[in-house]
């Protein structure tokens, strides 16, 4: 029983895409061509969180919108959405800006890496020089292996 | 011969000052010379009607100094007179000496040995030279509540004139020179250090030995041993010893028989002497010869007809004695042989509680007990070693560095031996009383080990007038405890030793000289957990003495307490702080007060806040620690964490960028 209800709810989102696809159909076009990247992320990305998908989803998004919009300015005919597709500068802003969503998500990991190792080496030092001077404050007797009389205490 | 030698060119040609007298230490006098002391001549600024002589003491014997005071203060006419006594500076070896002035007697002495001969005295002469001026020094001595024990032909020297002056009787024990044909039969029995101070009674019987030595001219008993001697007077009592193969005038027979009763209750009193003295005439006392058996007694092929000598003889043997005493035979030999149901069926109780013990007492302890009950008014008998009820601290004062003797006293007090001997006896006397309470202590000090306790404390309390004996003032006569703290401060100001600034000897002197309030600090110096506990206590023990004997800057002994204390004493375990303690103490040793060390290196606020710190100091160092581990550990997988942490910054970035387009894209379309 609960399968059939788990099957039955993509086969109706999947239905309820369709219909609205083929009402917004230019749209639809428009859409299915400039996000392919996305879609292609998608697929690729196996991280439970979808950064990779995020990353370029998110520009991919923001370069396609102004076409979207110019879209929906016109007549919003089949003819305008290929017109769009059409020309090459829709295109670059398509897939250039996926481009540099993949670029943000490839760079970043090297860039985070030396941040947090200058960070970590920074904080080692402090540590060091807290504890360094804690023992010219209170001698060897702090240090843990040092057998003291403290056990006394 | 070697020592004396040695001891001679010790003494240089320099003479030694000592108020208004100069002691010559290149002129020793031989014949005033003792066992416990050294005899120089004196010259004096002063004109004394006499020479004069000095005895400088070996600090290592007992010396009677207890009745020093009340010697000066006395004019005994017919004895050396002592005028001064003083501690002084010794040069070769550097030390202090406790030194007296005597009047010097003119002639030599009498008999240098108790076996010389001398020509016998008249009835006349010896009434007038010697028993006249001596009961007269004895009837001094009674009021002043203090005894002779010297009085022998050995110690009489000539004064001019037919007169005899009695030599000095402060050095060593009390008794210790005296022969034992001169001593009463028990005081012999004793060992001649454990002899005590004893009664006038005891006088009045030397005094009876000397009279009867010099009426006949010689010792008639010069040929025996001292045991012998002993046998002898208990075989025939003394006056039967000394006088049976001689005539003695009536005149003469009835002092002598007086003096010489030994019975001290039926000896004749100074009294009875002075009536003679002065003329009066009673019937001489006859001897009263201790109970003999009908039938000997056999032991270690020996036979024993009274229960004296048999009970010294015991000792030879212990473990046979024991079986003997608790034979048949034994028994028998009381009632039937020696007539005294009485005493059989007290050594039967005594047996009898004996065998019901089952504690770990040894032959020795359990013969002893049973002699205690044979024979009470001998010394205590232990191991060979007899010793009288009041000179078991002359004894243990003389003979503490010898460990044998030293076991043996030990063993006897801790065996509650003297409170034996106290309750065997069958008179109650009120000069017995005191020792109840004395032994009755002296048990619990024994078996303390303890600091200030122990036979070191039994030394001080039964002589309140000897010296501290600590090694470390070897070279100083320390008789007080303030003097104590001046002679360690000398003592440090020469070199610093490195041994512990208190040790055994000196904490019990303390404890019986410093007043009820140094047990308390003895106290903190027993109980300690650790070396810092140990070193406050021994700061806290001399800050104590120091303010309380008003001894004035101490440094070298401060500088001494620190130097052997400073690994342990200092509590605070900041560094700089410790610094700065050092460099306060720096200052504070030299003005030398110990309490000031204390305050510095023992603030107890500052103490405080340097533990609360030292434990958050800890803490902290542990979390570093852990900091710095959790630090290496994320280096190791910091490609992992990079490559996590860059995916989801890349995609606030992205999110950031696409957001900001779409709103300026909005706008642009919006208007």
């Amino acid at each position: 029983m609960s399968t059939a209800r788990t099957k039955s709810i993509p086969i109706f989102s999947l239905s309820i895409i369709a219909l609205t696809y083929f009402l917004i159909l230019p749209t639809g076009v428009l859409l299915t061509a400039a996000l392919l990247p996305t879609f292609m992320a998608r697929i690729a990305d196996s991280h439970p969180r979808r950064y990779l998908t995020f990353c370029i989803g998110s520009l991919n998004i923001a370069g396609t919108l102004p076409f979207t919009f110019m879209l929906w300015q016109g007549e919003h005919t089949i003819n305008d959405a290929l017109t769009i597709l059409s020309h090459q500068y829709s295109w670059l802003s398509f897939y250039g800006s996926s481009a540099i969503g993949l670029l943000i998500y490839s760079l970043m990991p090297s860039v985070m890496r030396t941040l947090r190792l200058n960070q970590l080496n920074s904080n080692i030092k402090n540590a060091e020089t807290n504890q360094k001077q804690l023992i010219e404050l209170w001698g060897e007797k702090i240090l843990p292996e040092h057998k003291s009389d403290d056990s006394k205490e | 011969m070697i020592q004396e030698t040695q001891e001679a060119k010790e003494f240089s040609t320099n003479s030694v000052q000592f108020h208004q007298f100069n002691i010559e230490i290149d002129n020793p006098i031989e014949h005033l010379r003792t066992p416990f002391a050294q005899a120089f001549e004196v010259t004096s600024n002063n004109n004394y009607d006499h020479q004069l002589y000095a005895l400088v003491f070996d600090p290592k014997h007992y010396q009677r100094f207890d009745i020093l005071d009340i010697v000066t203060q006395t004019d005994f006419s017919a004895c050396v007179n002592l005028y001064n006594w003083d501690i002084i500076e010794w040069p070769n070896p550097q030390s202090e000496r406790m030194v007296a002035i005597f009047s010097k007697p003119p002639g030599m002495k009498l008999m240098e040995s108790i076996n010389d001969q001398v020509a016998p005295f008249t009835e006349e002469h010896l009434n007038k030279s010697i028993i006249r001026p001596i009961a007269n020094i004895i009837r001094k001595c009674m009021a002043r509540g203090i005894t002779l024990r010297a009085i022998r032909p050995t110690n009489l020297y000539s004064g001019g004139h037919n007169n005899y002056l009695l030599g000095e009787f402060i050095s060593g024990p009390p008794g210790f020179q005296q022969p034992a044909v001169c001593e009463t039969i028990k005081s012999a029995m004793a060992h001649p250090s454990a002899r005590g101070p004893g009664t006038i009674a005891d006088d009045l019987y030397s005094l009876g030995v000397t009279i009867a030595i010099l009426l006949i001219g010689e010792n008639p008993l010069s040929k025996l041993s001292d045991d012998e001697i002993i046998e002898q007077k208990i075989q025939l009592s003394s006056y039967g010893a000394l006088l049976s193969n001689h005539r003695v005038s009536l005149a003469m027979m009835e002092p002598l028989r007086g003096l010489l009763m030994d019975d001290p209750e039926e000896r004749w009193s100074i009294k009875e002497l002075d009536f003679w003295i002065d003329g009066r005439r009673v019937s001489p006392k006859q001897s009263v010869i201790i109970p003999k058996a009908k039938r000997n007694f056999s032991f270690l092929d020996k036979k024993y007809n009274n229960i004296r000598m048999l009970c010294s003889a015991f000792h030879y043997n212990p473990i046979k004695a024991l079986s003997d005493i608790k034979s048949e035979e034994f028994n028998v030999w009381l009632v039937r042989g020696l007539g005294d149901k009485k005493l059989a069926d007290k050594i039967a109780q005594q047996i009898a509680i004996n065998d019901l013990q089952t504690d770990t007492s040894t032959p020795e302890k359990t013969l002893t007990q049973m002699c205690l009950q044979l024979d009470p008014t001998s010394p205590i008998r232990y191991k060979n070693f007899n010793v009288h009820i009041d000179g078991i601290g002359n004894a243990l004062a003389e003979n503490f560095n010898d460990s044998t003797t030293r076991q043996i006293i030990r063993e006897i007090i801790n065996a509650k031996l003297p409170l034996s001997w106290l309750s065997a006896q069958k008179k109650v006397r009120v000069a017995l009383s005191k020792f109840l309470a004395i032994y009755d202590n002296i048990y619990k000090y024994s078996i303390n080990n303890k600091y200030g306790y122990g036979l070191e404390c039994i030394v001080y309390e039964l002589n309140p007038y000897h010296p501290c004996q600590s090694p470390l003032l070897d070279n100083y006569y320390t008789n007080t405890p303030k003097k104590i703290l001046l002679n360690l401060n000398k003592l440090a100001a020469t070199s610093i030793p490195q041994s512990c600034p208190v040790d055994r000897h000196i904490a019990a002197y303390i404890k019986c000289r410093g007043g009820s309030k140094s047990s308390f600090w003895l106290k903190a110096l027993n109980d300690f957990n650790n070396n810092q506990d140990n070193a406050i206590a021994i700061f806290e023990f001399y800050g104590y003495l120091q303010n309380h004997y008003h001894t004035g800057p101490l440094p070298h002994l401060t500088k001494w307490i620190y130097e052997y204390s400073s690994k342990n004493l200092f509590q605070y375990k900041s560094l700089k702080r410790l610094e700065f303690a050092r460099k306060q103490l720096e200052k504070s040793i030299g003005k030398g007060c110990i309490q000031d060390i204390l305050n510095i290196t023992c603030n107890k606020q500052l103490t405080e806040n340097d533990s609360y710190e030292y434990r958050e100091a800890k803490i902290l160092f542990l979390q570093l620690n852990r900091f710095i581990k959790e630090i290496n550990n994320e280096q190791k997988n910091i490609n992992q964490t990079s490559k996590q942490l860059g995916a989801r910054f890349a995609s606030i970035v992205c999110a950031t960028i696409s957001f900001s387009s779409i709103l300026y894209v909005m706008y642009r379309f919006s208007f």
